[in-house]
């Protein structure tokens, strides 16, 4: 296929500064293929920051690239069709009805008539905004308002907005957060089905059981810097989670897949108690 | 929580054009003389100079016309306000487009200019109704921060306020302080055919520059982030609500003077019947400003009829205690 001739995102030198700070260094790497690739790191390690930039807001340069052009040479309408952005903040500043929220996510798709009298949505936008909400189980709430949620059914229509956009990249910060198990698993299942029907998706996570459970591939990021770009086995080792998130993991082995734990905190400041597992001799943990 | 309205918008749409309608038909046949609205429609050739035919021309049509297309503006306005700044309390007065216009008005009043030349008024008001636009672009333009907007609205509002008691202040002429002090109470009475030409151009202008923001204010209830990533540009956006804002509201407050509560309350109102959807309330808050002015003036013209009650005071003191009633039933909602 064409669209397979050129990678799909491209990033080179990517360096982002807020103020004098610089919070994005000298970051490149190149998802050439449908892949879920989990972005990890410390808070501040400059997660969403990258995920900002990629989704193309506040960009200008040209040293992000999707099938070779640069994001800010993109349209804004063209941008929304390629590309769906889930920010960490979770607001909707009215209480609109949870289908109208998630129908927002097909805007990019939809002509923009004259500005004061808009089309009506497409067989197409249906179809899509039914199976968005299919997908991330929120149907049984379609027409109640979206502040009467929990903040997890919110957090799902939220996603379902994200998926009603079609896009061919999905860029998402941390969309696990106040999920329950079982719904984290399902949105990982998700995603990974969304990968096989030719979508990339980069996450942000926190839970490194999760990362090392479900992505194809890590990014490491440790104060702005991609410290180690990889598969899970790869970049979970235990020496490196000690130099960047001060911890010590364990492993679980479910079925073919071996996943990481964290254990224990190593270094802790003056008076603080130890950890229940820190008397630990093993981080072997024992499999259920 | 899904109301007769949200299976069935169109018919929303209906009853306020209808709502409307009807009101103007009403603003034509009240007043000192009950007048057949149809009258206007006579054919030509009929008695056109007749007392009735001319009050309807001269007297009653650009009334009914400017209180449809001024609270259309406002109603309008308000809604993109609240969108824009996603809070329910904007109104267009927030960004100082009203007090600005006002302090235009007045300085044409207290200089006697508009004593010299009729439209002078109208004009002076609406190049401060811009003013305040290029202070805001001035101010805020840049860094497109929400509260940025608000304050430097509110800066611009104080100053324009201030100014206009300043000029209050130093008239020496108590007619000129009389007028000053009723033209900004805000009213409709005598005002001709030349101030409906005046005005409608910038309010048809306004009121388009409005409705093209349906589609960003729908994103934008999402946030700043995925607006943006849906394809808005929210500076565009910005700009054609503050543009529109300021030629609309400010050739409304040329011809009429400041008539405030009907962009805060009519956009309220509406809210829930459109399921809360920005985009949505537009048009239903245009239609229901227009609906609402239509009325107010309507009340003013039969409670006191000899004592030429101001639209304003009107729209003021029916909107406030409706709002606190507003505000209680929405929080008895809420519980």
């Amino acid at each position: 296929m064409n669209s397979h001739a050129l990678p799909g995102l491209l990033v080179q030198n990517l360096t982002l500064k807020r103020g004098d700070k610089t919070v994005v260094e000298n970051v490149s790497f190149t998802l050439s293929r449908p892949e879920l690739v989990g972005l990890i790191g410390p808070n501040g390690a400059g997660k969403s920051s990258l995920l900002k930039a990629l989704a193309g807001l506040g960009q200008r340069g040209s040293d992000i690239r999707w099938q070779g052009r640069p994001l800010a040479q993109m349209t804004s309408a063209e941008r929304g069709r390629t590309l769906a952005f889930l920010p960490q903040e979770r607001s909707v500043v009215w209480p609109l009805r949870c289908r109208d929220v998630v129908a927002l996510g097909r805007m990019p798709h939809q002509a923009e008539g004259l500005g004061f009298i808009r089309p009506a949505p497409s067989f197409e936008d249906l179809r899509s905004v039914e199976d968005a909400m299919r997908r991330m189980d929120v149907q049984a709430f379609a027409d109640r308002p979206f502040d009467r949620l929990s903040g997890g059914e919110q957090a799902r229509v939220l996603i379902a907005r994200l998926l009603a956009q079609d896009p061919r990249l999905i860029l998402a910060d941390e969309p696990c957060n106040g999920l329950d198990p079982e719904h984290q698993l399902a949105l990982m299942q998700c995603f990974r089905d969304l990968v096989a029907e030719g979508v990339t998706v980069v996450v942000s996570l926190h839970d490194l059981t999760l990362a090392s459970a479900w992505c194809d591939r890590l990014l490491l990021l440790d104060t702005g810097k991609l410290v180690a770009d990889g598969t899970p086995a790869a970049v979970l080792t235990s020496d490196r989670m000690a130099a960047t998130y001060n911890i010590r993991i364990g492993h679980l082995q479910s079925d073919h897949r071996q996943l990481v734990v964290p254990i224990a905190r190593l270094w802790q400041p003056e008076g603080g108690t130890a950890s229940p597992a820190d008397d630990a001799t093993s981080s072997k943990v024992n499999c259920i | 929580m899904t109301n007769h309205f949200s299976r069935h918008p169109a018919q929303l749409a209906w009853l306020l054009a209808l709502l409307c309608f009807g009101l103007f038909g009403l603003s034509l046949a009240l007043g000192e003389v009950w007048l057949n609205p149809l009258g206007l429609l006579m054919p030509a050739g009929s008695d056109t100079q007749s007392v009735d035919a001319v009050i309807l021309r001269e007297i009653r049509l650009p009334r009914a016309v400017l209180a449809a297309a001024i609270g259309a503006v406002l109603g309008l306005a308000g809604a993109v306000l609240q969108g824009l700044l996603r809070n329910p309390l904007a109104e267009p007065g927030l960004i100082g487009v009203s007090a600005t216009a006002s302090l235009g008005a007045v300085i044409a009043i207290y200089s006697g200019a508009s004593a010299l030349f009729g439209l002078a008024l109208p004009l002076s008001a609406l190049a401060g109704a811009l003013a305040a636009v290029v202070l805001l672009q001035l101010l805020a333009g840049r860094s497109g921060d929400r509260l940025v907007l608000i304050l430097a609205g509110v800066a611009i509002s104080s100053l324009a306020g201030a100014l206009t008691s300043l000029v209050l202040n130093l008239s020496d002429n108590p007619f000129a302080a009389m007028e000053i002090v009723f033209w900004l109470m805000g009213s409709l009475t005598d005002r001709s055919l030349l101030h409906v030409g005046l005005a409608l151009p910038f309010i048809v202008v306004g009121v388009a520059l409005l409705l093209s923001c349906q589609r960003g204010l729908e994103a934008l209830s999402l946030g700043d982030d995925v607006a943006a990533s849906l394809g808005i540009s929210l500076g565009g956006l910005r700009r054609r609500a503050i543009l529109g804002t300021a030629i609309g509201v400010g050739a409304a407050t040329a011809v009429s003077g400041a008539i405030g509560f009907v962009g805060l309350i009519v956009p309220h109102l509406l809210r829930p019947l459109v399921d809360y959807r920005p985009g949505r309330l537009l048009w239903a808050s245009a239609l229901g400003g227009a609906a609402f002015l239509l009325a107010a003036d309507c009340v003013a013209r039969v409670i006191l009829p000899d004592r030429d009650l101001k639209l304003g005071v009107i729209t003021a003191t029916l909107g406030a205690p409706f709002f606190l009633w507003l505000l209680v039933r929405l929080r008895k909602d809420a519980e």
